[in-house]
């Protein structure tokens, strides 16, 4: 199935590759990228040192050649992962859409994966703890207890094309991407191994900062709450007019970084308001970081509201520094191609792929001031974390 | 092709389209270029670094988070309210403020930045009170940038502190020593106001020229002068490579072989400031252990490594000086000490003068650097 973003409509899933199409005639390069979902109840910590492995070469590509291969533009191959989504991305010159889809379906379905390379991943995810603001985000799992065997039954799931949205995006004419990819996503044989259950792994946590969050839930563009929930996700938490800043450092001091979030979830984003506090002071807790909200939106009024919108416009067009919608903990939506493409992706994976950027803003334009303070106050009650 | 920012002279101007370059009688630079930029801007204003000493350490960076609010705290509510945002940077050379956003916003960027400059009182619980989130900072700040504020410090000394600075020393300000400070800062003297993007570059350099020439020219006040280091250093947390300045040949080279080696060993993290004297490139580690981790993705292959590297540095550069941020970006920090500095000149220079065997020989230095 092909998606062409100008045209992009709704979904009936079906088991074939979903293939989504983005053409930009003006642009340098061409990207090649597909987003997979973890099968249903895999251990998180097996699933990233998966796909760390991922780059240790395919049956096909050596490490080596890979990493020359997709490093043709200077824009090295990414794989990212979170507990349940990866990402892998290529940049190429214009005319590598045919080894960009050579080189993506080759990691996902051709992974080189051995003892040795699971051993080799697993020792350097622990040696390589996340910052602070990073681990928090993607709750990075403990690693020792991951068994190799766990990987191998993951990797033998990888490619699964239910699972599995590819994107090309560039100067490409409509039908390059589903043609590049043909037949490159075989039905896989039956896995031998069983997937562990999900373990109930410890999260790594750093001893100097702690972290206060209330979250949302999943935004969801065919539910109407999820529009005011959206931008009284902005007024809170996305600049330094926001709520956040002004109650929660300009006004107490608590912190010096704390923001709104979209996290990426296999059904969607999540909003998330998360602030980050020195452990050696006193402790607060996310009721009372709601308590010091709440007056801040109690007073709002249409400029908050005016400003709330023109923050998600700018996110929206991938100018914003402090862009909330994250692809993984360590990548926040930009305008560079790749993102623009990851945001198609994503969301087509999520099965929300009508959703474009104008969509979206023009939904966000209708939510009046009162809906907003009462999606603000509803997120107030939400889910809470301390950590 | 003789540059027109060559040409230019104190007190006069020199316009060839679409740049525009005035030289204000109280030294500060004023440079607007219009580019295409999707109908957006991006205005940078920086001011020059005064010394610190050990009981100031960090009075500059304190300043920065004070003054980015503005008198009445309204500057980011302006700007946000227009799609734009604030960034404010502390560096060991400069203080910098910068602001992008779509282009009918740059009359009101101008103003945001003239609330920022504006000369004002410091209340002494709103520098106690900022204190307490520089405290915050700190314990967010990484162990790779902790490494490298060491690696400076070691190896320059006074002309290496960190940024950052000191809590011990922020805690000692009050509201009339960053007042006093302020009026030792924000001077014409080592000031550059620049834009770039979809804009008018007569009309934004007047409006720039109304921001700055208000400012008192400042005392001469030169910072400790930086010696290159002859060669790199392994510390126990972090590698030094010595960078060269940033119209060095050598500078993309250097930058090149940290770029191979980081795109095999994704735990690496590479710190580096472009600037007109020379510095250092630091590689620290998430895992605390860089140099074993540069020694292993050396021994990959150094050819490999070399083509990584040097397409990913040039990949950089064209990025950097392909986006109104990167140019205003690399113009306010440069063109005090670098009146004749252009991207594109600088772009073409690099980009004929490195070749991968540069980066290999960069690699090579760096191989001899982590040798145990």
């Amino acid at each position: 199935m092909t998606v062409a973003l100008a045209a992009c409509l709704a979904l009936v899933p079906r088991a074939d590759l979903r293939v989504v199409e983005f053409r930009d005639p003006d642009a340098r390069f061409v990207v090649v990228q597909a987003w997979a979902k973890a099968p249903e109840g895999a251990d998180p910590a097996a699933w990233r040192v998966m796909a760390r492995c991922l780059s240790e070469g395919t049956l096909e590509f050596s490490r080596e050649s890979l990493l020359s291969t997709a490093g043709q533009t200077g824009q090295p191959l990414l794989i990212e992962a979170t507990d349940e989504l990866l990402s892998v991305t290529v940049v190429l010159p214009p005319d590598g859409l045919a080894v960009g889809a050579h080189l993506v379906a080759s990691i996902l379905t051709q992974p080189r994966l051995n003892e040795r390379i699971i051993n080799g991943a697993v020792a350097s995810l622990k040696s390589e703890p996340p910052g602070a603001w990073e681990a928090h985000l993607d709750g990075t799992p403990d690693f020792s207890k991951v068994r190799a065997r766990d990987v191998l039954a993951l990797g033998e799931r990888l490619g699964n094309p239910a699972q599995v949205v590819v994107t090309t995006a560039g100067p490409i004419e409509r039908g390059d991407g589903s043609a590049a990819f043909s037949g490159r996503f075989k039905p896989r044989p039956s896995p031998s191994q069983p997937i562990r259950a999900q373990q109930a792994s410890p999260r790594l946590s750093r001893q100097e900062v702690t972290f206060v969050e209330l979250s949302g839930p999943v935004l969801d563009p065919a539910d109407a709450a999820s529009p005011p929930m959206a931008l009284a996700a902005f007024a809170l938490g996305v600049g330094k007019d926001g709520a956040m800043h002004r109650a929660l450092r300009e006004g107490r001091q608590w912190s010096y970084r704390q923001e709104s979030v979209f996290w990426p979830t296999s059904k969607g984003w999540r909003p998330r308001l998360v602030m980050a506090r020195r452990a050696s002071t006193e402790t607060v807790s996310p009721e009372q970081m709601a308590d010091a909200l709440r007056p801040e939106i109690d007073r709002w009024e249409d400029g908050d509201r005016l400003r709330a919108l023109a923050m998600a416009e700018a996110s929206l067009q991938g100018r914003l520094p402090v862009n909330p919608f994250h692809f993984s903990a360590s990548r926040r939506m930009s305008d560079s191609l790749a993102s623009r493409a990851a945001w198609a992706g994503y969301l087509e994976l999520t099965g929300k792929g009508a959703l474009g950027t104008d969509t979206f803003l023009e939904l966000l334009r209708q939510v009046t001031l009162e809906e907003l303070k009462a999606a603000a106050r509803d997120l107030m009650g939400a889910k809470a974390t301390a950590k | 092709m003789l540059s027109s920012l060559a040409l230019v002279i104190a007190g006069a101007q020199v316009f060839e389209s679409p740049k525009l370059r005035l030289n204000l009688d109280n030294g500060a630079i004023v440079h607007a270029e219009q580019m295409q930029a999707g109908g957006r801007f991006s205005l940078a204003v920086r001011f020059r670094a005064v010394p610190e000493t050990t009981e100031t350490h960090g009075w500059r960076h304190l300043l920065e988070h004070l003054a980015a609010k503005g008198p009445a705290k309204e500057v980011d509510r302006l700007v946000e309210s227009h799609g734009m945002f604030l960034l404010a940077e502390t560096g060991r050379e400069w203080t910098l403020f910068t602001i992008s956003g779509p282009s009918d916003g740059f009359a009101t960027a101008v103003e945001a930045m003239e609330q920022v400059l504006a000369d004002r009182e410091y209340a002494d619980d709103e520098v106690r009170a900022e204190v307490t989130v520089l405290a915050e900072e700190l314990a967010l700040v990484e162990s790779a940038q902790r490494a490298s504020w060491e690696a400076w410090e070691t190896l320059f000394g006074a002309a290496g502190l960190s940024p950052f600075g000191s809590l011990e020393a922020v805690e000692r300000a009050d509201g009339a020593a960053l007042r006093q400070l302020a009026s030792r800062v924000f001077v014409g003297r080592g000031a550059v106001a620049t834009v770039a993007g979809d804009i008018e570059p007569r009309v934004a350099a007047e409006r720039m020229k109304r921001m700055l020439q208000r400012l008192p020219a400042g005392s001469p006040e030169p910072l400790a002068i930086r010696q290159s280091v002859p060669s790199g250093v392994a510390f126990a947390s972090t590698v030094a490579m010595p960078m060269p300045p940033v119209r060095d040949p050598g500078f993309l080279a250097t930058l090149g072989a940290a770029m191979g080696v980081s795109s095999v060993q994704p735990g690496l993290v590479i710190g580096t400031t472009p600037s007109a004297a020379p510095g250092l490139l630091t590689i620290g580690s998430k895992s605390g252990d860089p140099a074993r981790q540069i020694r292993k993705a050396i021994e990959e292959g150094p050819d490999v490594l070399a083509e990584l590297g040097l397409r990913s540095a040039k990949d950089w550069l064209a990025r950097l000086v392909g986006s109104a941020e990167g140019r205003t970006y690399l113009r306010a920090i440069l063109l005090p000490e670098s009146p004749a500095f252009d991207p594109d000149r600088w772009k073409q220079d690099m980009d004929l003068g490195t070749a991968r065997s540069d980066v290999a020989r960069a690699l090579a230095s760096l191989r001899r650097t982590v040798e145990p």
